[in-house]
């Protein structure tokens, strides 16, 4: 959390509301007991509208904010913040980048091989070439596909 | 002016104790309903903004309900579409107080 643009400090707690980690936090035990109210509050309010959930809360206050993620509340810097992090995030689908880099890389061995050297003299000149150009293709399909849908900070 | 930022749907405002609204499209949410919650939070975040200090002076708040986005500071409630907005510009151009002027 602290790689957050403008993060000044963050307060974790269980379910219970019960705090589990606090740093640069003055008065924790009253901001765990906001976050507790005012996430339960936001989603019976949200229910009240026809919503369903609420999946972000922040307070800002002009020099400093506050805002609920999943079990935490985290304190930033107003103006310092990039307050599009503090609600959405991207998340990564690992085992497609790790196929997808595997396949590129795999790919731009067999092009160095094919052009560069005559270790793949075996195969007729054109398989030479596109057997590394179907891989790098399906590659960055994968390194594509691997940066999944928006997820909201706040579940 | 905000409305030309990518994801606001609608701006309100709360003129003589009711939703009004500016410019963008009708929001179908009960309005009476959403205004009284809004200003119960509004006071309930002050209070709160009194009890933690480092929040003071709080000018107001903003929440995600499902896919859509709600800031409510100052007089104005901008209704926006939570994944499409650039969260960034719009909260920090409403603190700015550019809700209705150019820039």
């Amino acid at each position: 959390m602290a790689k957050l643009k403008g993060y000044i400090g963050h307060l974790k707690v269980n379910d219970q509301g019960k705090i589990e980690e606090s740093v640069n936090v003055d008065n924790a035990e009253k901001l765990a007991e906001i976050l507790m109210f005012n996430v339960k509050k936001g989603n019976e309010e949200a229910k009240e509208l026809g919503f369903n959930k609420m999946h972000g809360f922040a307070m800002i206050g002009s020099n400093k904010s506050l805002t609920f993620m999943k079990g935490m509340a985290l304190i930033v810097d107003t103006e310092k913040t990039d307050w599009q992090d503090l609600f959405i995030y991207y998340t990564y689908n690992k085992s497609f980048i790790v196929t997808g880099a595997i396949l590129v890389i795999i790919s731009v061995l067999l092009f160095y091989m094919a052009l560069l050297t005559n270790m793949l003299n075996f195969l007729a000149p054109e398989p030479r070439l596109y057997i590394p150009s179907i891989l790098i293709i399906i590659g960055v399909i994968f390194l594509a596909i691997s940066k999944s849908s928006l997820s909201y900070r706040l579940e | 002016m905000i409305d030309n930022l990518p994801g606001v749907l609608a701006i309100y405002r709360f003129q003589g104790g009711r939703l009004q609204k500016i410019k963008g499209v009708d929001i179908k949410i009960n309005l009476d309903k959403l205004s009284d919650i809004l200003v119960e939070n509004m006071r309930i975040g002050e209070q709160e903004a009194k009890d933690l200090k480092f929040l003071e002076p709080f000018r107001g708040y903003a929440m995600i309900l499902d896919n859509m986005g709600i800031v409510f500071i100052d007089d104005y409630v901008i209704f926006t579409d939570a994944r499409k907005t650039n969260w960034d510009l719009l909260i920090k151009s409403v603190l700015k107080g550019m809700v209705m002027q150019n820039g």
